[in-house]
């Protein structure tokens, strides 16, 4: 007989909340592209929120949120290492993901 | 000792980690979930409070896990206290690297809250050699897990 799924409806809410949160301070973040671009404060903190969802949206039920987060996270990392040019095509990539990351928490 | 008297510390810097870790540890009956987010604050935090474990995540502001685990297997006050890693850095490299500083086992993010919840209870019992029901009697010293991995 299969396990019960863990309940964590208790806490989803929460979740939910932070994450809406984080989704605001990543647009907040690609807002400041020049930023971004050079590799500042907007960078880290983006990748910094990318690299947390990643590893919390799977472990709260949500695939499609580790999903997104590790694609973007892995982006920002090729652009930290130049390896990507900070260029419109990359802002727009990672405004489809944030905007897909505030349709699942909305 | 029972599984209810353990004392657990949760070193991570992203809250929603923080409470779904203080909701597997409670759901196992543990209580005496202390948390911190800050790496410099591990080391004073163990030695003041001995907790029975320690998970902690490898990317912390104040000073980085890593340096944070050595410190702690190298201070006499702390070194027997078992260290669970959790972290989103998936590399073997990280992993040999954490297990070598004395880790007692590494665990990649994102995880299954379910299993992550049977296994800390698992290694709980294992590790203190206690039933999950308050017996009242002594736990074993602090070590590696027999066997196992999370």
């Amino acid at each position: 007989m299969a396990e019960p799924a863990l309940d964590l409806s208790e806490i989803i809410g929460l979740y939910k909340d932070d994450a809406r949160r984080s989704v605001g301070q990543m647009r907040d973040a690609v807002a400041k592209w020049p930023e971004m671009a050079a590799n500042g404060e907007a960078c880290q903190q983006l990748r910094r929120l990318a690299h947390q969802l990643r590893g919390s949206g799977r472990t709260y039920g949500f695939r499609g949120v580790s999903r997104i987060g590790k694609a973007m996270e892995q982006v920002i990392i090729k652009l930290q290492a130049k390896r990507l040019p900070a260029d419109e095509r990359l802002r727009t990539f990672m405004q489809v993901q944030i905007e897909r990351l505030a349709e699942i928490f909305k | 000792m029972a599984v209810t008297s353990f004392r657990v510390l949760v070193c991570e810097d992203d809250p929603a980690m923080v409470r779904i870790f203080q909701f597997l540890l409670q759901k196992q009956g543990i209580s005496q979930v202390l948390t911190t987010s800050d790496g410099s604050k591990v080391v004073p935090i163990s030695q003041r409070e001995k907790p029975h474990l320690i998970l902690l995540d490898l990317m912390m502001p104040g000073k980085d896990g890593l340096s944070v685990l050595k410190d702690l297997k190298n201070n006499e006050a702390t070194s027997s206290i078992p260290v669970i890693v959790i972290s989103g850095i998936e590399s073997k490299n990280q992993v040999s690297l954490a297990i070598d500083a004395g880790a007692a086992d590494y665990v990649t993010k994102p995880f299954d809250s379910m299993e992550l919840g049977s296994r800390l209870q698992e290694f709980l019992q294992a590790l203190y050699n206690t039933p999950s029901t308050n017996t009242g009697s002594a736990g074993n010293p602090p070590g590696r897990i027999p066997g196992g991995s999370l």
